[in-house]
């Protein structure tokens, strides 16, 4: 349709009335050769102007490389329009001067001479010829024949006129009718119809030709009707030379009309080449700004889209040279990029898990600490709170914050605890620097509530690095809450057992009293006896029980140890002075070591408690030969300890017995009760103390009492309190 | 007329037992452990009854038990208490046909 149009617009644009069906070849191959080439132009600025539309309108719209496609098109063209210019300036002029020659002057007059040169000889022959003929009728001879006295005298005339003639001929005609001719080629008749008698008698030259012989024509009037004619032969080679000059004549007219068509045709095909030129160029430019923006193009919006986050966008574009190795370099960015982030991804997501695990791990810590009875503390290494749980609150605060929360991060130790709970923990966080970990146990009192805790401080350590404390509080109130409860559960059991013990042998001994009264007989004397027997048993269990309720009391009324800092010696010097006169028979052996340092005691309750061992052993050894008490004591600096021995050489432990014997009120003995030992080892555990029995070398037993000395910063304090 | 041992380690139901026992006209002996107790089944024969406490010095009832077992032709062993009960104090596979709580005293014939 395009085509169609194209030549369409050719038909209008270009002035095609000079076609003109003639049968001239070369007009016919001009026609066609502007027709093409009008053709050919008029598809080429249709292209040229199709392309330049279409970068106008990207440019317009923006569309990305138009602005470097039109650059280089507006380059290009810049750079082809002066050469195209001045080649098509030049080629146009060339053109013109060679067809200007070729139209030149000197042709053009030789052309007019040789034409005038012809005519000039036509005219002269013709002059001959009428002059002839006036020579002729003009002579006396002719006179009278044409006025009826024959024609013999005429034919005379023309005979004397033959050289004159140059062969030519001569006719008499009067009223029509050849009266006399001489040399006529042809008889009159044939002549009279092709002679041009009318141009001969006008004067005007005339020709006629005959038989490949041409005459030109004069004529003479002679009298009203007659006239003479005379013909004379041109020169063979004249006529046809004039023909030829005449031919080259029109052939030069119809050159001269053609010079037209073809500067049109020259300069169409210029302005075709110029087109043409023009159309490469652009297309060249085109194309090779096509070869850069493509790829461009291609890039940006792989750019673009990698932005967005379409990492796997590759660009799908072949290119050569730089730009091929930018386009294989960015796809290998973006292949890079994808990796990457994949495994970004990758990692993230692990991350993400081992955050979610972690999390749930601390989650489930911090449940386990917030849900475990024992008060749990952290501290950073400047000692200052970073975790404290729910227990240590119940368990220190139970009645709420005296004001604000002393528990919260970041506070001080000084604002969390009283200074005597301080003074407990400062040697223990010192030792833990030292050890690692450390525990201890004390008791303290806050807001009313007695606490007894074994506290355990471990240290933090990372790479070396001191980097805190945790703190363990647990809270021993329930424990030796139990630990009393079952203690005297185990005293009632006893008890009980102590008492039922004496109560069969008195309701034996009542019923058999009460058979012997009921008897129908008077009693006699035997019955009385066995009464009287019956009656000391009774008094006797009664006696038992009664010793027993006093103990029993004695116990009850038990006060609790009120531990200071005490001499041990002087204690066991105090408790052997109760048995002062008492130990027949029994040698007693001191070896107390000097200079010991102080123990945390009761002294009266220790007093009690070591008269009941030397009690317990002068009892062991009733039945032994070798009676002898040896009391020692010594420090155990290990555990920061004074350890007092009670030797005897008594019966000794059965290692069966070791295990029980310390527990309330077992005793292996009938007299007594058995509740020594037990008072025992209640006082020594109320002293943080411990008791063992080992045996004795050679024979006996040997009880170890260890009761702990008095701490350093309690040593100060008892004697700022004694200041 | 059956002769009958008393175990116990108390000085005063021993005594008691045996008056009563002797009221009633049997023949009894007395010691106050386990050791003893064999020591005299050993010498002497005549004893077809032991009253036996669970609660001994040294060898318990029970231990004792299984040593009078072990002797030719053993009396009958009758178990004393003045605590626990027949459940706890004497299974099933001691074979004992009688559990005398003391603190049930009373004795009919």
């Amino acid at each position: 349709m395009f085509f169609l149009l194209a030549i369409l617009v050719s038909q209008t644009a270009f002035d095609l009335t000079l076609l003109r069906p003639g049968n001239n070849q070369q007009i016919v191959v001009f026609y066609a050769l502007s027709l093409l080439i009008s053709l050919l132009f008029v598809a080429l600025t249709f292209v040229l102007a199709r392309n330049l539309l279409k970068l106008f309108a990207e440019r317009r719209l923006g569309v990305l490389g138009s602005k470097f496609r039109t650059r280089m098109v507006v380059g290009a063209l810049l750079l082809s329009f002066v050469p195209v210019m001045v080649m098509y300036w030049f080629a146009y002029g060339l053109m013109n001067r060679s067809i200007d020659k070729w139209f030149s002057t000197p042709v053009e007059e030789v052309r007019a001479d040789t034409h005038a040169m012809a005519s000039l000889l036509g005219e002269y022959a013709a002059q001959n010829a009428r002059a002839e003929a006036t020579a002729i009728a003009t002579a006396g001879e002719t006179q009278r024949g044409f006025s009826g006295h024959g024609f013999s005298p005429v034919m005379a005339e023309f005979q004397n006129h033959e050289i004159t003639l140059q062969g030519g001929f001569a006719l008499a005609v009067q009223g029509g009718n050849a009266e006399a001719s001489f040399n006529a080629p042809a008889p009159w008749p044939l002549l009279k119809t092709k002679l041009p008698l009318a141009e001969a008698a006008s004067g005007r030259p005339a020709r006629f030709s005959w038989d490949q012989t041409e005459y030109t024509l004069g004529s003479a009037q002679v009298g009203n009707d007659g006239f003479i004619l005379v013909g004379i032969p041109l020169p063979q080679e004249f006529s046809r030379t004039v023909r030829q000059v005449e031919a080259s004549q029109q052939r030069y007219f119809e050159l001269a009309y053609e010079r037209r068509l073809v500067r049109r045709t020259y300069m169409g095909l210029l302005l075709l080449l110029t087109m043409i030129v023009l159309f490469i160029t652009t297309w060249l430019a085109l194309f090779l700004s096509k070869l850069v923006t493509r790829p461009l193009a291609a890039l940006a919006e792989a750019t673009q889209e990698i932005s967005r986050g379409r990492l796997d966008y590759r660009i799908d574009v072949s290119a050569a040279d730089e730009i091929g190795d930018l386009v294989r370099s960015f796809n290998r960015m973006a292949e890079e990029l994808e990796t990457s982030r994949l495994q970004i991804e990758a990692s993230s997501r692990d991350a993400t898990t081992a955050n979610s695990e972690l999390d749930q791990r601390r989650r489930q810590m911090e449940t386990i600490l917030e849900s475990i009875p024992t008060g749990v503390l952290s501290l950073d290494a400047e000692r200052r709170v970073t975790h404290a749980n729910q227990a240590l609150q119940r368990m220190f605060y139970p009645e709420g914050y005296p004001e604000g929360n002393p528990l919260a991060r970041g506070a001080r130790l000084a604002d969390l605890f009283p200074p005597e709970v301080l003074q407990d923990l400062e040697p223990l966080l010192r030792r833990a620097d030292r050890m690692g970990m450390t525990t201890s146990q004390m008791e303290t009192s806050l807001q009313r509530t007695s606490l007894n805790v074994a506290v355990t401080v471990a240290l933090l350590r990372h790479q070396d690095e001191r980097s805190g404390y945790v703190i363990v509080f647990e809270d021993l109130s329930d424990l030796l809450k139990a630990q009393k409860q079952a203690a005297w559960r185990e005293v009632a059991r006893r008890v009980a057992h102590e008492i039922k013990n004496p109560l069969t042998p008195i309701a034996l001994s009542a019923e058999r009293i009460q058979r012997h009264l009921e008897r129908p007989a008077p009693p006699d004397k035997a019955s009385l006896e066995i009464v009287r027997s019956c009656a000391e048993t009774i008094a006797g269990a009664v006696e038992t029980v009664r010793r027993l309720v006093d103990e029993f009391s004695t116990l009850a009324r038990f006060p609790a140890s009120n531990p200071h800092p005490a001499d041990i010696n002087e204690v066991i010097e105090s408790a052997l002075s109760m048995f002062d006169g008492r130990m027949d028979g029994i040698n007693v052996h001191k070896a107390l070591a000097p200079d010991l340092p102080r123990v945390m005691a009761d002294a009266e309750a220790i007093k009690r408690a070591i008269a009941n061992l030397v009690d317990n052993a002068a009892e062991a050894m009733h039945n032994s030969l070798v009676r002898e008490i040896q009391i020692s004591t010594s420090l155990v600096a290990s555990r920061d300890a004074v350890e007092v021995t009670v030797a005897d050489t008594g019966h000794g432990v059965t290692p069966e017995l070791k295990e029980k014997l310390f527990l309330p009120y077992f005793s292996t003995r009938k007299r007594g009760t058995g509740l020594g030992l037990a008072i025992v080892s209640r006082v020594i555990e109320e002293h943080h103390g411990s008791i063992r029995v080992e045996e004795n070398q050679p024979v006996g037993a040997r009880f170890i009492i260890e009761l702990p000395v008095v701490p350093e910063p309690a040593l100060d304090a008892v004697a700022v309190q004694h200041a | 007329m059956h002769k009958i041992l008393i175990v116990d380690d108390e000085t005063a139901i021993r005594e008691s037992l045996q008056g009563v026992l002797a009221d009633e006209g049997y023949e009894t002996g007395a010691v106050d452990s386990g050791e003893e107790c064999l020591k005299l089944l050993r010498r002497e024969h005549a004893y077809e009854v032991v009253l036996l406490d669970i609660w001994l010095p040294g060898a318990d009832g029970l231990e004792t038990l299984e040593r009078i077992r072990e002797l030719d032709n053993p009396p009958e062993v009758i178990m004393i208490s003045g605590h626990g009960t027949i459940e706890t104090a004497a299974p099933q596979n001691w074979g004992l046909s009688i559990f005398w709580k003391n603190r049930c005293p009373s004795i009919r014939r």
